[in-house]
């Protein structure tokens, strides 16, 4: 009898999921009289609606799912999974409001859009979830399937196709490394349970090259996923030939799922971090010289923003660094709750400046050709006022400029980094930043003083989207002004 | 040296011939039937190492059912005869060389440290698929969730093929 209790029990924990894919599968059964309907928009409620149930669920979860050990171990709850799923689930809702309109006006609005959104989404907060490889490998491939499907979905653009294969190619190469990875993991551990593993390390039973081999190729496949460099190849092309709604979800989720693996990592395996930090450190600063360094010739701003997320992606490894070098050097308990708050916070952050910023060209393109170069953005400022300031905005919040939501978030990591004692990280994350200040004021230079001949535009322009950009460049300077209000869903970390 | 290790040795070689093969062929069908070598011998490490259940499933499924598809789809794009595939050489030939020098340079290395095999898994006692069912379906243990998982990955593998298959709506 008890043994019942605890299934249901733990399946309870999995309801934010079991919300997600009984959305997925209403959406399929609807199919037909969702495409019947004659106002757009229907599919993309019903999504959302998934989404709303699904964070109900969590936020039902309260505290009680801070210590769920589910499933033989396999995934679990603690506060870190729940702070990374709340914004995984935010982004979610972020990315269904901006896809019907621009999708519509292709002839591409689909239930299976939604679908594919949610189960991929679904696949980001089971990497949060994980505790065990095994759970991660397949949550990164529900993950992906989605995405690579979706990077194509417009089929009639051929660079749509290019992209979605290009990303598909690569993406189960990389696949099959991080696989590796995880069978020379369990060959030398004999488990792919992250804990079992953290304990094995403690005692110092698996040091083989065997086993740090294994997670050399988990790290490679994780970077992979998160745009490192120099494992970002694919980002720039996939970003520029997905859709504008696709773009924006699939540089959030797939980076936010994947540091969410490597912060979980870094914590669990302290011990080996003699082993593992130089080469987070390595990764860390070619990420950000090349993303800032690149991102400054790019024209087209997906690429940009491309290369922006490459930079990001090394700030957060500096953070990665920060919180693996504090165990490694056994600093106190509240460095490593810096680093990791920190951390959280700067994903956080990068999702709603890259989601506004995506929101923004999609407002822009409406329902005509994708604004997607910076000679499209000109004189932005008098054609399309509000959206220009919203994009200002978000433009000086990925700069790193106060008082906005991502100075804070640098700020929170160069602290993070100098109380986990990595100096050379921490000067390197300030140097680049000036390089990084260039090509976002950039944008917003070439929107208030550079003038077409383009009418202000009058139509087409999409609501949905237009409050996306709002509620994300009003988050940016509010946020930024006043981090506090995000204690309660950050400070609980540790 | 015992016969099973002899007979492993000889396997190995075969089966890392094969592996050379499938990358190295020209010819992609002869490719895909030397994919079919590679796995007819990791069937019979399967069945060496008492799993015989996997080692079956690995004959009937990787070597059956998805190596034929693999032809129906090379057969039916007429990629049978040689192309220039490997003509685009460049840089990227050296550097693929030297990159799988380094691994297999390292492996080698460890092999002779005796570092791998490490810590050996303690292998099952036999393969049986009562084994395999309590192993998959024990809800104490970790692989039920992970089984779950797997038929969600296969919807959205549905839904994907046929999203990327379909007709335009109108």
């Amino acid at each position: 009898m008890r043994r019942d209790i605890d299934v249901m029990a733990e399946i309870a924990f999995i309801y934010p999921l079991i919300a997600l894919w009984v959305g997925a599968c209403l959406l399929l059964l609807l199919a037909r009289p969702l495409r019947r309907a004659t106002r757009p928009g229907g599919s993309a409620a019903l999504a959302g609606a998934a989404l709303l149930a699904s964070l109900a669920f969590l936020v039902r979860q309260g505290n009680e799912g801070l210590n769920v050990i589910a499933f033989g171990g396999s995934i679990a709850g603690d506060p870190l999974t729940a702070s990374i799923c709340t914004i995984l689930l935010l982004c979610g809702m972020m990315a269904v409001a901006l896809a019907p309109t621009y999708l519509a006006a292709r002839g591409y609005d689909n239930p299976e859009y939604y679908v594919l959104l949610l189960t991929s989404l679904s696949g980001a907060m089971l990497m949060a979830m994980a505790r065990d490889l095994v759970v991660v490998f397949l949550g990164i491939e529900l993950l992906s399937f989605g995405l690579y499907i979706m990077a194509g979905f417009v089929r009639e653009d051929a660079r749509g196709g290019e992209a979605s294969l290009k990303y598909f190619l690569l993406g189960a190469f990389a696949s099959a490394l991080m696989l590796y990875g995880i069978v020379l993991v369990y060959g030398s551990s004999g488990s792919t349970n992250i804990e079992a593993l953290r304990s094995a390390v403690i005692k110092e039973s698996v040091q083989s090259a065997m086993f740090a081999g294994g997670l050399a190729l988990v790290l490679i496949g994780l970077a992979f996923k998160a745009a490192v460099a120099p494992f970002h190849q694919w980002s720039p092309d996939a970003y520029e030939g997905a859709p504008l709604p696709v773009t924006a979800f699939m540089s959030v989720v797939a980076k936010i799922a994947a540091f969410a693996v490597l912060i979980r990592l870094a914590d669990s395996l302290a011990p080996l971090h003699a082993t593992w930090l130089p080469a987070v450190r390595l990764l860390a600063i070619l990420s950000m010289v090349v993303g800032n360094v690149v991102a400054v010739a790019q024209q087209n701003l997906k690429r940009m923003l491309a290369y922006s997320g490459v930079a990001h992606a090394g700030y957060l490894m500096v953070a990665v660094a920060a919180l693996g070098s504090s165990h490694a050097k056994g600093a106190a308990l509240d460095t490593q709750t810096l680093a990791m708050s920190g951390a959280v916070f700067y994903l956080l952050a990068y999702a709603i400046m890259t989601m506004g910023a995506f929101a923004v060209l999609t407002y822009v393109t409406g329902t005509g050709a994708e604004c997607q170069t910076l000679a499209d953005l000109k004189g932005l400022a008098r054609r399309r006022p509000a959206a220009a300031y919203g994009m200002a905005a978000l433009m000086l919040s990925l700069g790193g400029v106060p008082p906005t939501i991502g100075f804070m978030g640098k700020l929170q990591i160069f602290w993070a980094a100098v109380a986990g004692r990595e100096m050379g990280l921490a000067v390197a994350l300030a140097l680049v930043s000036v390089v990084a200040a260039y090509y976002y004021l950039r944008v917003v230079l070439t929107m208030c003083f550079e003038e077409t001949g383009a009418e202000p535009a009058t139509a087409g322009a999409p609501r949905a989207a237009g409050w996306v950009v709002a509620i994300s460049a009003t988050a940016v300077l509010v946020l930024g002004v006043m981090p506090g209000l995000l204690m309660g869903l950050i400070g609980m970390v540790r | 040296m015992q016969g099973n290790s002899i007979g492993f040795w000889i396997l190995a070689a075969l089966c890392i011939a094969a592996a050379v093969q499938v990358v190295a062929n020209r010819n992609p069908v002869r490719s895909a039937l030397a994919l079919v070598g590679v796995m007819c011998c990791l069937s019979v490490f399967y069945f060496a190492q008492g799993a015989e259940f996997v080692g079956a499933v690995q004959v009937i499924v990787y070597a059956g059912a998805i190596m034929v598809l693999f032809l129906f789809v090379i057969m039916l794009l007429n990629l049978g005869a040689p192309n220039p595939m490997m003509d685009r050489v460049g840089l990227s030939k050296p550097v693929a060389l030297l990159a799988s020098a380094v691994l297999l340079g390292s492996l080698a290395f460890a092999g002779a440290l005796k570092i791998a095999p490490g810590r050996a898994v303690k292998s099952p006692v036999s393969g049986t698929v009562q084994q395999i069912g309590y192993a998959l379906f024990d809800p104490g243990r970790p692989w039920l969730f992970a089984f779950e998982l797997t038929s969600v990955l296969l919807l959205v593998g549905v839904v994907g093929a046929v999203v990327l298959a379909q007709r335009r709506s109108d």
